[in-house]
Order: structure tokens, then C-alpha cells, then sequence
């Protein structure tokens, strides 16, 4: 296995972070946001039990809506339909819950139950029929959207050994990858009316808060709590790197181990699929963006950092989210209830 | 006949139409002697011999009312004979007759003239026809107290005339009774029967109707009247079960069981039970059942992790051992298991165990040390660890503490003798380590073999004295240099000579030999030991010898400090003495150490001295008064013997009559303290000669009152120096305050109080209206003292001084004084007018200070101008402040609008004043603040922040923090509110404020949970 | 339920801290020390035995760590015995009582004295996880026993 470390900054002088807005948005922590499809509009959720939906008023974000009756316990993470009609939620509560939104109102059409314990991600695939939730329970269920707004359980996966934090989608096939507690990242696909899991990701040494496609799905970035970022590659069957594959399935590599930029633990990584930009929140409540190096070999790439705003929160970074239209706006969020808005200059 | 036909509607009257109203009007004919008991019974006589058996019922129940109501030494013998066999015969008459029967008897059992052939008759009856199981709980108890009467009364004919017979009545008695008002007074009558009486064939039964109860399961309903606790039936039976030598057959195997219960109470109950029982029951039935009640108590102290248990468990064991002089076998292979365990984690326990065994006789003491102390000796020089060493050593110097319990006079030689050169050793190893903890068990080790009887020879010990007092003097450690205090006072106590040859003289050598050097030291040991007479004076003599060789010394100037330090040694060691009933004390102080003290500060005041900065700061003479007024408010009332007046002459003519003369020095100035312009030095005396004065006993006349308080009266308007001021105004405040004009009738001029009272309150009313400020605010000062003298005593003059304290709240300059004077006049003063220095104080007066003049506090808040409305607030928070707590629940609703107005005040003395007042208030009166957390805690939230002062941010959390004892539903809503805004607050810059933050913010937290209210 | 450790050494509980003049003194910024956190959790009760950390020994004012200028805060805990089952819930307690009583700059490390548990790595990374601890304060049984150990008795 290939590992480039980067440790030299180099142009991160250039480029700057440039804050846009503070919204005081939750009355406890802040866990995540989440922007929709045309990039308009901004869900988030947090400690406080309550949802929120943020839109733009001239120049200034305003609370479009409060969601607040749909769980009994924090709201972990929030996400919308590729259509951008309906908006799922997972909670502390166990739950899962499907919210359609018809004109500005948000109404709660379905709650998804099942899961033994806290449900910890829940991620729509990209023709919005499947979707993905993950828990404490250590399992991944994924659910069949049908014509009629009713979800069904299509799968229950058990690959991992501890609580899975995190379940995504491939941009473009319909492959699921998800990482855990248990140190590793998974990547399961359908096989004969089953879904298996037929790939796993070992590297990290403690437990993968995040994992990210970029916008080929040919590679994955993650993150963790040993304080680095890894770049994965995926490698076809018959390659022209030689590296050994099994059957029909793709091989996935680590090719990059981004160490010593961070000194705590690691949240959250997004990959920017309009310009390609990295970015991370960590537990030292800073925000990193990294852009890979003009060609750099694919087998070991160089990732510089560019940005670091070291006090971007006052407390924890959960989420770093690049909106889908916009290439250089970014949302975080964080432990002190504040979302912030930047604009990225290079 | 009047009376008897009195007599006849009366009985009328109560049988037929159930009136009683007439009872005590008969009773009272009786008693004055216009009616015979006699006739009485004549009269009743057919209504007695009715054959409806309610008419005889009520019959017999007149009859003894009217006997409760009389006198108990009215009846003759001959009289009382009558009635008693009459009464008797009516327990075997019809069931309904027996309650009121017994009722009569009752009052019988009583009668000072009750023949003993009565009081057999009585108890005869009682057991022959009365089934005490089938009456109601009220007549059982009537039987219950006649057999207690008679008992108490007359022991001996019972006990003669009846014996085991009385035994066995009492067991039908008392058999089954359930009442617990009724099982207090039985067990009362058992424990007195089982004591006195020959149990015979009946002791198994005695001890079984007893022990049937055993162990008392009994929870009082919530609202009893009666306040019957556990406790009390516990105590009861327990005196029963301990009342005879010979229960223990019985008692132990029942004991036994009960010990192996899974409830805790009852496991207490039988361990408590067992130490009373051990020490009274006879040795054989104890032999017989210690193997197993050693079990049992080992099982408790190793396994039951219950404080309450392990500690009744030691203490049976301690009876147990005490009992018994060969209890050792068990304790032996105890020892064994768990002193050769490698963990050493039973080792504590064992250690208390062991503990408990020693303590219980010197043998067992002997056998305990002999066995252990060479373990632990091996054990400890094998151990590497510290924390190992640690609880060896603690065990160790535990046990050789039980040894000052005993003298072993008895044995062959001390139990501690074969070890202590290998204690020794490791004594004074371990004082050597690094480990605190460590080293303090080993000082508690040292200490405690310097305190053992008749172990070493006079010399070794006073050379371990000295050893322990030079490790005293380089050791750092706080608690290590108490624990060498403390065995330093312990021997003072036991053996002063020695004290006095090796302690005091070093002492005083290091003391005299190092000038510099931080004496603190020396001078908290020279407290410690102060503990007897003559030490007490030695002590003293050697530190005004100190303080004179400092005085003399250029050099004291730079430390000013050296002079706190020692008058506030002479202090403690004033304040103790006094205390100490048989050290006294208080004459040598009286007559020697006062005067030299005044001597040298009045010497010092007289003359140009570089010092006098060092010798008359504040916090000397702060000293120096606390000094005195120790010495003077603790002569002794009882016991005058001319010493006092001879003193206050003295005084007088000194302070106050320029009889001060220096012998030595012609150039010195005259001392004339009293007198505004005299120098700075003399004016700081006046707290001295205020503390003189004002706390004399009430009984002790001071000369010349009238000029004094002229005198006083005008160095408090014309004294630049304010603590002169107020210490004069102290003065004539305590002197007005015990002032009686009885006690002076015999001097030639009686002083008019009232009259000089009326003269003050006329020119201070005149200096507060105009003048300049200083002048002013020493008026005001009077005033308010003058106004505290008078309400401590209710004097009739009190109302105007406190009317016109009330005007002046609106007065602009004044007006905040006159606030602050409401807390003077309401709070104890530690200097004067106090109980301790004697003054007059009437019970309730603050009560009736504030049912007087709240009315009058609140009108004028509502009329007075804006910017004096803060002063009256003031003035009623310190109202609140002092008021108890029934007065309070009656009177705070309608002012409390008023604390939350001083909140919002911008005034930092309200503030913080209303806020201690509503800490207390949120305690005593929760559902009155209850009704205002709307305005109240958004308002202790904004003051947690307040930026100026940190005793308001304080004084807001502790508030803050309180208002969780109000009831969830009321302040749940704001949880959330609270914790967060605490949060911020959490990151004060003081620490103190953080402190309370994180108190009230943790107590918040709970709101809602299951943990409030437990805390 | 039986106890783990039934008969655990007592430590002395430490006296008050001493107010300093310069803690009285509203102009003077006290920083926070490891005095200040000993105190904030020395007197956390045992989940077992009717004593406090600190008298259990389990908490110590030499094993915690803070640096204001790196707004940090490290404690390091000693199970009574390696194979107490209470760790977890005694670091819980200690975590919470810090969450509830430090200011939120602050970033807090709770985790074992080193060599100290069996499960050592397993409990650090649990008390490390702050998702796993915010859900357990959501938990109203565990929050119950977790408060039950930081109610103060008086």
C-alpha cells in the first residue's frame, strides 16, 4: 500500500475562508446541516430536539421553518431527497422520519422504526428510491421507497462489529458504503435479491466519523478519530496497476494519509464535486480545506492545504457541507448551536 | 341541704342526660369540704345498684370522675378502703361496668393514704377479672398505669404479698398488646417487674411476652400526635431484655437470628441490643454463644459496606470482649487469615475489628498487641509499596492508641514493651518518607507513645518530647504539626511539670535566640499547651517578655505583623482559659496580665516612639480589645472580692482623670485618651476602654457614669478619628443598655439616665439637621447605637429613636446610613451589647421591632422621592433578614413585590442585601418566592453577570442555586434558561464566582430528575 | 447485587481550598488550575460504596492536567480494582461533571491511569466519543445513575 503524507503547507497563504453569516440556530449543539438539491435551502438539526430550515431573505439567511414535534430525543442528521421534496431525519429516539414538503410546509408522513438504539445517519441513493439508515445497534437497514410514499424494508446488514456512524451513496451506481466504530469502512452492494457486503476499508486506527465519494465515485475520502483524512482509490478488475481484485468487484486502496494537520478528532470531510476541494471540522473546532496538487500521479496523490480557520466554532465543528450550486459556499455547524456560511476565495 | 341537692341534679344530670358539665363544681364542694365523699356515694347509691347496667356504668364513671379531680392526699385511708373494695367488686360486675372502674381505681392507685391490703386487693382483682386483651386501647392503658402506680409506689408489699403471683398476672396482662402508646408504658412496668420480682417457673414466659416484639418493626403514621418514634419502642424493649442477668439463654439464640436477617434495621437493632444484653447477662450463657456472635460480627465489619452496621457491630464486639476476660482463641485465627492475606485489603477492617477487641479490657488488650504487633511489624519492613506501608502503619499506631485506655499496673510489663525498638525504627523511618499521609500516621505513632501510662521512665519520655518538639519545629506539613500540638496539649494536661522543664523552656529560647524568624510556630504551641493554671501564667509571663523585648527593638517597625501575632496569641489563649472551668484563669488575668498589657500600650502611647505605626495598627488593637473584654465579661459575678472595683477605679482615674503617671520617664506627654485632640496613638486606646466598660457585668457600678458620658459624648461629636468615634458611641451605647438607676442608690448623685437620654436626642436631632458632614455621620452614628441600646431592652424611649432612624431614611445624605443603622440595630455585634459581655436583651424584640415599624418602612417607601425610595428597601431587607421564620410566612407576601423592586435597584448594597435576604427567605419561605420566579430569576440571571462585583455575581448564584428547592412544576420551565445562561457564567474570571456557578448550575441540572430533592 | 471491591482503602478527603487575597480581588483574573478541577470532581460518589472518588483514591489532584492557553483539560482516573465493572460510569460521571461545570472552550480528556484496567482502551474510547455520551445522557436510566453520583451530600 501506497501512503503519501502530506506535511508541508504550501499556498495555503493565497486562499481564505471568508465568513458570511452566523445564524444562532439550536439551543444545544448543532449536529449537522444539510443543503438541498438546488442548493437553496439549508436544513439542520441538534441537541435541542428540533429541526430547522433556513432560506435566503435579500442578502440575509433567515429560519424558513421549525420542525420540532418529530422526535423525542436529539435529531442526529437530517437529508433531502435528490427531488428536493422530502427531507428524512434520524434521532436518538431510534427513529427515522420522512417529512414531504408541499409548498413551505413540511409534513411528517412517515416514521421509520426498527432500529434497537440511536439512529445515527440516514442517506437517500440518487434516483431517490432506496434509503439508507445506520445505528448504535451496529446495523445498516436499507429501505425501498415505493410509488405510493410508503418505505419498506429492503435489507438488514449486520457487517460491523460496532455502532456504524456513517452510510453514503454512490454518486452514480447503486452501491452503499458506510463506516463504523469499529474502525472500518464497508461497501455493500446488491447480489441476487440480497445486499452483502463485498469490500472492507482498513486503515484508520480508531473509529471513521465521515466518508465522502467525490464526484466520479472512483474514490472515497474518510475521516477519524486518529486525526487523519484518508484519499481511497478505487481499483477495476484488471487494472493497469496490477492491484489484485476478486471476482467482478473493484479493489479500494488508500492512497493518501493526510496526518498532522489536525489535533483532535475528526467529524466531518466533504468533497466538493464542482471544484474538487476537501474539507474537514474537527474537534478543535477548526476547518481545513485541502485541494489535491495539479498532476499529481492517481496511485499517490499530494493534497495541499490551502485553508485553515483555527477558532471557526467556539466549540466542536460537526459538519462541513459544500452547497451542490454554489462552488465556493460552505456550511458548518457546531457544538456552540451556531451555523456559519463562508465563501471560499482563492 | 343545698349542697346535696346540688349534688342530687348533678348526678341527675350525668347519668340520665350524659352532662358533664357539673363534675369539677361537685369535686370542688368536695375538696373545700361544703360536700362528703360520702354522701356523695349515698346519693349515687341507687343509680349504683341500677338494674340497667348503662346507669351503673355511668354511675361508676361519676364516681371517678370526680375522683381524678381530687386532691390525691384528700382521701383517708379509712375512705379510700371503702371505695376500693367498692371499685373492686365492680370489675367482676358486668363488662361495661370494668372500664369505668378501672378509671376509678386510677385514681385510686394514686392516693397518698392507699392502704397495702388495697393494693393487693386492687391487683388481685385486676388479674382475676379482667382480660385486659378484650377492653379498648384506652382502658387497657388505664390498667397499664394503675400497675405502674402501683409499682413505683409499693414495690415491696407487691413483691412481699404477691411475688411470682404479680409475675404472673403481669404475663396475662401485657400479653398481645399491640398499641404502641401502651407497649411504651408496659415495657416500663416489664423492665421494673423483671428486675424487682422472682421470676421463678415464669422467666421463659416473662421473657417471651417481652421478646415477642422483637425486633421493632414499627413506622409512625405521618401526623401522629402521640410522637411515638422507633426509637422509643426500641429503648423500651431493649431495657427490658437487659433487665435480668438470667436471659441470656433466652435472648442470645433470638439475637443470633436476628443477626442473620437481610434487614438492615434489624440487624442494627440486634447488634445494639447484644452490646447492652453482653455486659448485663450472666458470663456462662455469653461463653457459650461467643464462637458465633464473633461470626456474625466479623461477617459485618469485612462484608457489610453499611457505616451504621460495622459501627454497632465494633460496639457489640467491644461489649462482648469486655465481658469475657478470655475471648482470644477466635480473635487469633482471625487475625491470622487476614493479617497473613497478601492483598491487605481486608487489613482496615481486621484493624477495627482488632480495635474494638482491645478496647474492651486491658487483658484483651495485652492478648491483641501481643499477637499483632509483631505481624504487622514483619509485614511492614516486607511491604515496598507506600500505599501498603500506609494502612500497615495506620492500624499499627491505632492500636498502640488503645493502650492510654489502660495502666497495666496489673501485668508484667507494658503490652508494648518487647516492640518498641522495632516500632521505633519504623517510626522514624517512615517520618522520613515522602508520602503525606504516610508521615502523618507516623507522628500519630510518636504521639501516641509519648501519651502511654507507665511504659517508659520519665527521662525516656521527656527525651521523646523533646524529639517531637524539635520535629514540630522544621516540619511543614499542617496536619503533622497538629497532630504534635495536640499530644503536646494532651501532656500538658497529664503532666505540666514536664511540659513546663522541656517544652516552655525551649520555646522560649527559640523565641528570644532567632528574632527574625517566623515565630508562628512557637506561638501556636504556646497556645496548644496553655491548658492549666500555672502553665497559663507561665505562658503569658514569657510572651509579654516577648512582646516587651520587640518593643525595645528598633527593627519591629518592619514587621508589624510580629505584634498581630502575638496579641492575637494572647487572645486565644484568654478565650480558652476563661472557658475552662478549672483552670481559672481569670484572676491572674484580672490582676496581672490586664493591667501589664494597659501598662505597656498606655506607656508606649505616652511617649515618642518610632513604633507606635507597628504597636497601634487596627488589628493589635482589635486584639488587644477582644483581650480585654474576654478577661472583663468573664469576672466573676458570684464571687466579687473587691478586685473589680479596685480595677475600675484605676481605669477611670487613668483614662478618664489624667491619674496616669510614668514613673521612669518625666518627658513622657499626659495620657489623655478621651479627649478629641489628644494624639493619634492615645485616641486608638478608646476600643480598649470601651471594651473595658462595656462589658462589665450589669451588677459592677462604674464611677462617675455622668462625667464619663459627658466626656464621651464629646469626643464622639469633635474626634476626627472615626473607630474613636464609634468605639465612645459602643460605649455610652452598652452603658445606657445595662444602666439601672436601683443599683446606684447608694452613690450621693444618682446619674438620671433619661435625663441625659432626652439632653443626646436634643443636639444630635439639632447636629443631623445642620452641620458639616463629619459632624453628621458621628451624630448618626450615635444615634443608631443609642437606638440598638434602647430596643435590646425595650426601653420606653426606644420608639422615638427608632421613629426619627425611620425619617431619616429620607434624608439625602444620611439617609443611606440610616439604612445600614437597621442592620446594626438588628444583628449581634461581637464587641458590644451582646449576651456574652452581659447587655440587657429582651426575648422577641426583634419580632416586635419589626411588627412595630414595618408598616411605617413601607408607607414611606411609597411617599418618599425617588432617589432615597433605595434606603427604605434597604432598611426591610435587613428586616427580613432577622425575622423568624412563623413571623416571616405571615408577614412576607406583601413585601416581597418590594425585594423584587431592590433587585432591579442599580445599588450595590441593596442588591447584595436583598439577595442574602432571599437566599434565607427561598429556604424558610418557598411558596411565597414560589409565586415570583417570573421576575426573580431573570433577574438573579442578569446579576450572576454583574460586571462590577463579584459579591453580587456570587450572591445571585447562591440564590440561584437555592431556588431549587422550590417544587419542580414551578421552576421546570426554566431549566433550560438557567443552564444555559450558567454556562457563560462558568467562565468567570474569578474563581469564586465559578465556585457557585457550578454549584447552583449542578443543582439545576437535577430539577426534574430523580435526584432533587434528595441532596 | 454484590459489590466488586466490598472493602476498599478510605483516603483522607483534602480540605477546603484556602481564599487567597488575589481571589477576592474582582480586578485579578484567576486562571483555572488543577486545584480548581480536583475539587470539581473529587467529590463525585462512588457508584458502589457511600464514598467519593477521592476517597476511594480513584481521582487525584496529581493526575489532572490544564492549560488555559491551550483552553485543555486532562483527567486521568484509577479504577479501584483492573477489573471494576463501574469504569465506564465512573469516566461518565467524571465527563459529565466537567461538561456541566467547565466552560465549553475548554476541550476535556477523560480516560484510565495507564496499566490501571483490563478494558482500559475500550473505556477510553468510549468516554472519548462525545455522540456515545450524548446519547447517554439521553438515557434516562443511565442519566439517573449518573446523577445519582453527582448529587452532593450534605
Amino acid at each position: 500500500m501506497v501512503i503519501w503524507t502530506s506535511m508541508i503547507w504550501t499556498n495555503a497563504i493565497m486562499c481564505r475562508l471568508e465568513e458570511l453569516c452566523k445564524l444562532e440556530a439550536h439551543q444545544d449543539r448543532a449536529w449537522y446541516v444539510a443543503w438541498s438539491p438546488s442548493g437553496k435551502l439549508l436544513a439542520s438539526c441538534g441537541g435541542d430536539k428540533a429541526i430547522r430550515i433556513w432560506g435566503q431573505e435579500g442578502d440575509s439567511w433567515v429560519c424558513k421553518s421549525v420542525l420540532s414535534d418529530g422526535h423525542q430525543r436529539t435529531v442526529r442528521r437530517v437529508a433531502w431527497s435528490p427531488c428536493g421534496n422530502y427531507l428524512a431525519s434520524s434521532s436518538f429516539d431510534a427513529t427515522t422520519t420522512i417529512w414531504s414538503r408541499k409548498g413551505g410546509e413540511f409534513e411528517n408522513i412517515a416514521t421509520l422504526e426498527g432500529h434497537e438504539n440511536e439512529v445515527k445517519c440516514v442517506a437517500w441513493a440518487p434516483n431517490g428510491s432506496l434509503l439508507a439508515t445506520c445505528s448504535r445497534d451496529k446495523s445498516v437497514w436499507i429501505w425501498e421507497v415505493t410509488e405510493d410514499e410508503e418505505f419498506e424494508c429492503a435489507s438488514v446488514l449486520s457487517a460491523h462489529s460496532q455502532d456504524v456512524k456513517h452510510v453514503c451513496w454512490h454518486p452514480s451506481k447503486e452501491i452503499l458504503a458506510s463506516c463504523s466504530y469499529d474502525d472500518t469502512i464497508k461497501l455493500f452492494k446488491e447480489e441476487i435479491d440480497d445486499w452483502t457486503c463485498f469490500n472492507t476499508l482498513q486503515s484508520h486506527s480508531s473509529t471513521v466519523w465521515k466518508i465522502c465519494f467525490d464526484v466520479s465515485g472512483s474514490r472515497l475520502v474518510s475521516c477519524s478519530d486518529d486525526k487523519t483524512v484518508k484519499i481511497w482509490q478505487e481499483y477495476l478488475p484488471g487494472n493497469q496497476e496490477g492491484v489484485v481484485t476478486t471476482g467482478n468487484d473493484s479493489a479500494w486502496k488508500c492512497v493518501c494519509t493526510l496526518s498532522g494537520y489536525h489535533h483532535r478528532v475528526i467529524y466531518d470531510v466533504d468533497w466538493n464535486h464542482l471544484t474538487g476541494l476537501i474539507v474537514t471540522g474537527d474537534g478543535g473546532d477548526a476547518i481545513h480545506i485541502f485541494e489535491e496538487e495539479e498532476g499529481s500521479d492517481k496511485n499517490q496523490p499530494s493534497f495541499n492545504l490551502k485553508v485553515v480557520v483555527n477558532k471557526a466554532h467556539t466549540q466542536d465543528v460537526n459538519c462541513v457541507t459544500w452547497n451542490p450550486k454554489i462552488p465556493d459556499l460552505l456550511a458548518s455547524c457546531s457544538d456552540d448551536g451556531v451555523i456559519k456560511l463562508w465563501k471560499y476565495h482563492t | 341541704m343545698a349542697a346535696s341537692m346540688l349534688q342530687n341534679d348533678v348526678i341527675r344530670n350525668f347519668i340520665t342526660d350524659g352532662d358533664n358539665s357539673s363534675i369539677s363544681e361537685l369535686a370542688q364542694g368536695i375538696i373545700c369540704g361544703d360536700n362528703k365523699l360520702l354522701e356523695l356515694v349515698e346519693s349515687l347509691g341507687p343509680h349504683l345498684t341500677d338494674k340497667n347496667t348503662s346507669v351503673r356504668a355511668r354511675g361508676s364513671l361519676l364516681l371517678a370522675e370526680v375522683l381524678h379531680q381530687l386532691p390525691n392526699n384528700l382521701l383517708l385511708a379509712k375512705e379510700v378502703e371503702l371505695l376500693c373494695t367498692f371499685l373492686c367488686e365492680r370489675l367482676a360486675d358486668h363488662h361495661s361496668i370494668q372500664p369505668p372502674a378501672l378509671y376509678g381505681l386510677l385514681a385510686l392507685s394514686n392516693a397518698a393514704n392507699l392502704p397495702t391490703d388495697c393494693v393487693v386487693q386492687i391487683c388481685e382483682h385486676i388479674f382475676l377479672n379482667v382480660q385486659n386483651q378484650t377492653l379498648s386501647r384506652q382502658d387497657r392503658g388505664s390498667v397499664y398505669s394503675i400497675l405502674s402506680n402501683l409499682l413505683n409506689s409499693h414495690t415491696e408489699v407487691l413483691k412481699l404479698r404477691l411475688g411470682t403471683n404479680f409475675v404472673h398476672g403481669y404475663i396475662q396482662v401485657m400479653d398481645a398488646e399491640k398499641d404502641p402508646r401502651n407497649l411504651i408504658q408496659a415495657f416500663r412496668c416489664a423492665s421494673q417487674v423483671i428486675n424487682t420480682f422472682p421470676l421463678g417457673v415464669f422467666i421463659e414466659e416473662m421473657f417471651e411476652v417481652v421478646a415477642c416484639y422483637f425486633p421493632i418493626d414499627f413506622t409512625p403514621p405521618e401526623d401522629d400526635p402521640h410522637r411515638i418514634t422507633r426509637g422509643d419502642l426500641i429503648t423500651g424493649l431493649r431495657s427490658c431484655l437487659a433487665a435480668s442477668t438470667r436471659f441470656g439463654q433466652y435472648c442470645f439464640p433470638l439475637l443470633l437470628e436476628k443477626l442473620t436477617s437481610d434487614v438492615t434495621s434489624a440487624k442494627i437493632d440486634s447488634l445494639q441490643t447484644l452490646a447492652t444484653c453482653a455486659a448485663v447477662y450472666d458470663v456462662k450463657s455469653l461463653q457459650e454463644f461467643q464462637c458465633s456472635f464473633f461470626n456474625c460480627i466479623k461477617n459485618e465489619v469485612l462484608d457489610s459496606g453499611n457505616q451504621k452496621i460495622e459501627m454497632s457491630a465494633l460496639e457489640a464486639l467491644k461489649a462482648i470482649v469486655s465481658a469475657l476476660s478470655k475471648f482470644q482463641v477466635k480473635l487469633r485465627s482471625c487475625c491470622q487469615v487476614h493479617l497473613n492475606s497478601e492483598s491487605l485489603k481486608y487489613l482496615p477492617l481486621t484493624g477495627r475489628l482488632l480495635h474494638s477487641a482491645a478496647e474492651g479490657s486491658e487483658v484483651a488488650s495485652v492478648f491483641v498487641l501481643g499477637h499483632v504487633m509483631p505481624k504487622l511489624i514483619t509485614r511492614y519492613t516486607a511491604c515496598t509499596q507506600v500505599r501498603q506501608r500506609r494502612v500497615i502503619l495506620e492500624v499499627m499506631t491505632d492500636l498502640i492508641g488503645i493502650c492510654q485506655n489502660f495502666t497495666y499496673t496489673q501485668s508484667d510489663s507494658h503490652p508494648m514493651q518487647q516492640h518498641k525498638g522495632s516500632v521505633d525504627s519504623i517510626l522514624m523511618s517512615a517520618l522520613n518518607e515522602s508520602d503525606p499521609r504516610l508521615k502523618l500516621s507516623a507522628a500519630k505513632g510518636i504521639s501516641a507513645i509519648a501519651l502511654l501510662n507507665n511504659f517508659q521512665p520519665d527521662v525516656e519520655r521527656e527525651a521523646l518530647v523533646t524529639k517531637i518538639l524539635n520535629f514540630y519545629l522544621c516540619e511543614k506539613d499542617p496536619l503533622i504539626r497538629n497532630e504534635y500540638r495536640s499530644v503536646m496539649s494532651r501532656l500538658s494536661n497529664s503532666n505540666p511539670a514536664m511540659i513546663m522543664q522541656t517544652v516552655l523552656l525551649k520555646l522560649s529560647s527559640q523565641l528570644n535566640t532567632d528574632p527574625v524568624a517566623d515565630h508562628q510556630y512557637l506561638f501556636e504551641m504556646f497556645e496548644a499547651i496553655s491548658t492549666n493554671m500555672k502553665l497559663v501564667s507561665t505562658v503569658l509571663e514569657q510572651l509579654l517578655l516577648h512582646m516587651k523585648n520587640k518593643m525595645s527593638d528598633q527593627n519591629s517597625a518592619q514587621r508589624p505583623e510580629d505584634f498581630q501575632l502575638i496579641t492575637k496569641t494572647l487572645c486565644n489563649i484568654c478565650s480558652a482559659a476563661v472557658q475552662d472551668d478549672k483552670c481559672i484563669g481569670s484572676d491572674i488575668l484580672l490582676t496581672s496580665l490586664l493591667p501589664e498589657l494597659l501598662r505597656i500600650f498606655i506607656e508606649f502611647s505616652t511617649s515618642e516612639h518610632t513604633l507606635k505605626s507597628a504597636l497601634f495598627s487596627d488589628k493589635v488593637i482589635d486584639n488587644l480589645s477582644a483581650v480585654v473584654r474576654n478577661i472583663v465579661s468573664h469576672i466573676d459575678e458570684r464571687n466579687f472580692k473587691g478586685i473589680e472595683s479596685t480595677l475600675m477605679n484605676s481605669v477611670i482615674s487613668v483614662f478618664h482623670d489624667n491619674g496616669y503617671s510614668d514613673s521612669k520617664k518625666q518627658t513622657s506627654l499626659p495620657f489623655r485618651p478621651l479627649l478629641a485632640t489628644s494624639p493619634e496613638a492615645q485616641l486608638s486606646l478608646v476600643p480598649v476602654f470601651t471594651s473595658i466598660i462595656a462589658s462589665l457585668p450589669q451588677q459592677i457600678a462604674i464611677p462617675k457614669t455622668q462625667e464619663i458620658m459627658e466626656t464621651l459624648l464629646e469626643l464622639t461629636m469633635h474626634c476626627s478619628q472615626q473607630r474613636t468615634s464609634t468605639a465612645a458611641s459602643m460605649c455610652m451605647a452598652a452603658v445606657i443598655n445595662k444602666h439601672s438607676e436601683l443599683l446606684f442608690f447608694s452613690e450621693k448623685a444618682v446619674w438620671n439616665s433619661n435625663d441625659w437620654l432626652k439632653n443626646v436626642q436634643q443636639r444630635l436631632s439639632c447636629s443631623l439637621k445642620e452641620g458639616e458632614v463629619t459632624r453628621k455621620k458621628a451624630a448618626m452614628t450615635l444615634w443608631v447605637w443609642l437606638t440598638k441600646a434602647l430596643v435590646l431592652r425595650s426601653h420606653p424611649m426606644a420608639v422615638n429613636f427608632v421613629t426619627k432612624l425611620i425619617e431619616l431614611l429620607s434624608d439625602g445624605d444620611m439617609g443611606s446610613l440610616a439604612a445600614e443603622g437597621f442592620q446594626t440595630v438588628l444583628f449581634e455585634c461581637e464587641d458590644v451589647l451582646n449576651k456574652n459581655t452581659h447587655a440587657v436583651i429582651r426575648i422577641m424584640y426583634r419580632q416586635r421591632f419589626f411588627v412595630e415599624n414595618v408598616g411605617k418602612l413601607v408607607e414611606g417607601f411609597n411617599t418618599s422621592p425617588t432617589d432615597t425610595k433605595k434606603n427604605y428597601l434597604l432598611a426591610i431587607s435587613h428586616l427580613l433578614k432577622v425575622l423568624p421564620k412563623q413571623v416571616l410566612l405571615t408577614e412576607l407576601p406583601p413585601l416581597f413585590p418590594l425585594m423584587v423592586q431592590s433587585l432591579l435597584y442599580e445599588d450595590k448594597d441593596l442588591q447584595l442585601s436583598t439577595l442574602n435576604a432571599l437566599y434565607d427567605l427561598t429556604h424558610d419561605a418557598p411558596k411565597v418566592v414560589a409565586q415570583h420566579v417570573d421576575s426573580v430569576i431573570p433577574q438573579l440571571l442578569t446579576l450572576a453577570k454583574h460586571k462590577q462585583n463579584m459579591k453580587i455575581r456570587i450572591a445571585a448564584l447562591k440564590s440561584l442555586g437555592v431556588m431549587t428547592v422550590l417544587s419542580d412544576h414551578v421552576i421546570l420551565p426554566y431549566k433550560s434558561q438557567v443552564t444555559r445562561t450558567l454556562e457563560q457564567v462558568l467562565d468567570d474570571h474569578k474563581r469564586l464566582v465559578r465556585n457557585e456557578a457550578v454549584l447552583a448550575r449542578g443543582e439545576w441540572f437535577l430539577v426534574g430528575t430523580a435526584q432533587k430533592g434528595k441532596t | 447485587m454484590s459489590l466488586d471491591n466490598a472493602n476498599p482503602v478510605i483516603f483522607e478527603a483534602t480540605q477546603a481550598r484556602d481564599v487567597s487575597p488575589e481571589e477576592l480581588d474582582d480586578d485579578v483574573v484567576d486562571p483555572f488550575d488543577c486545584r480548581e478541577i480536583f475539587d470539581l470532581i473529587r467529590l463525585i460518589n462512588d457508584p458502589e460504596h457511600p464514598l467519593t472518588l477521592e476517597e476511594l483514591n480513584v481521582v487525584e489532584g496529581s493526575k489532572i492536567q490544564v492549560n488555559n492557553d491551550a483552553e485543555s483539560v486532562s483527567v486521568e482516573f484509577t479504577p479501584t480494582i483492573p477489573h471494576c465493572s463501574m469504569a465506564t460510569l465512573i469516566g461518565l460521571s467524571i465527563r459529565v461533571k466537567l461538561l456541566r461545570s467547565l466552560p465549553p472552550r475548554f476541550k476535556v480528556d477523560v480516560f484510565i491511569s495507564p496499566g490501571t484496567h483490563v478494558s482500559e482502551e475500550a473505556v477510553n474510547k468510549q468516554l472519548a466519543d462525545k455522540e456515545r455520551v450524548a446519547a447517554a445522557l439521553e438515557n434516562s436510566h443511565l442519566i439517573d445513575v449518573v446523577n445519582q453520583c453527582l448529587a452532593t451530600r450534605r
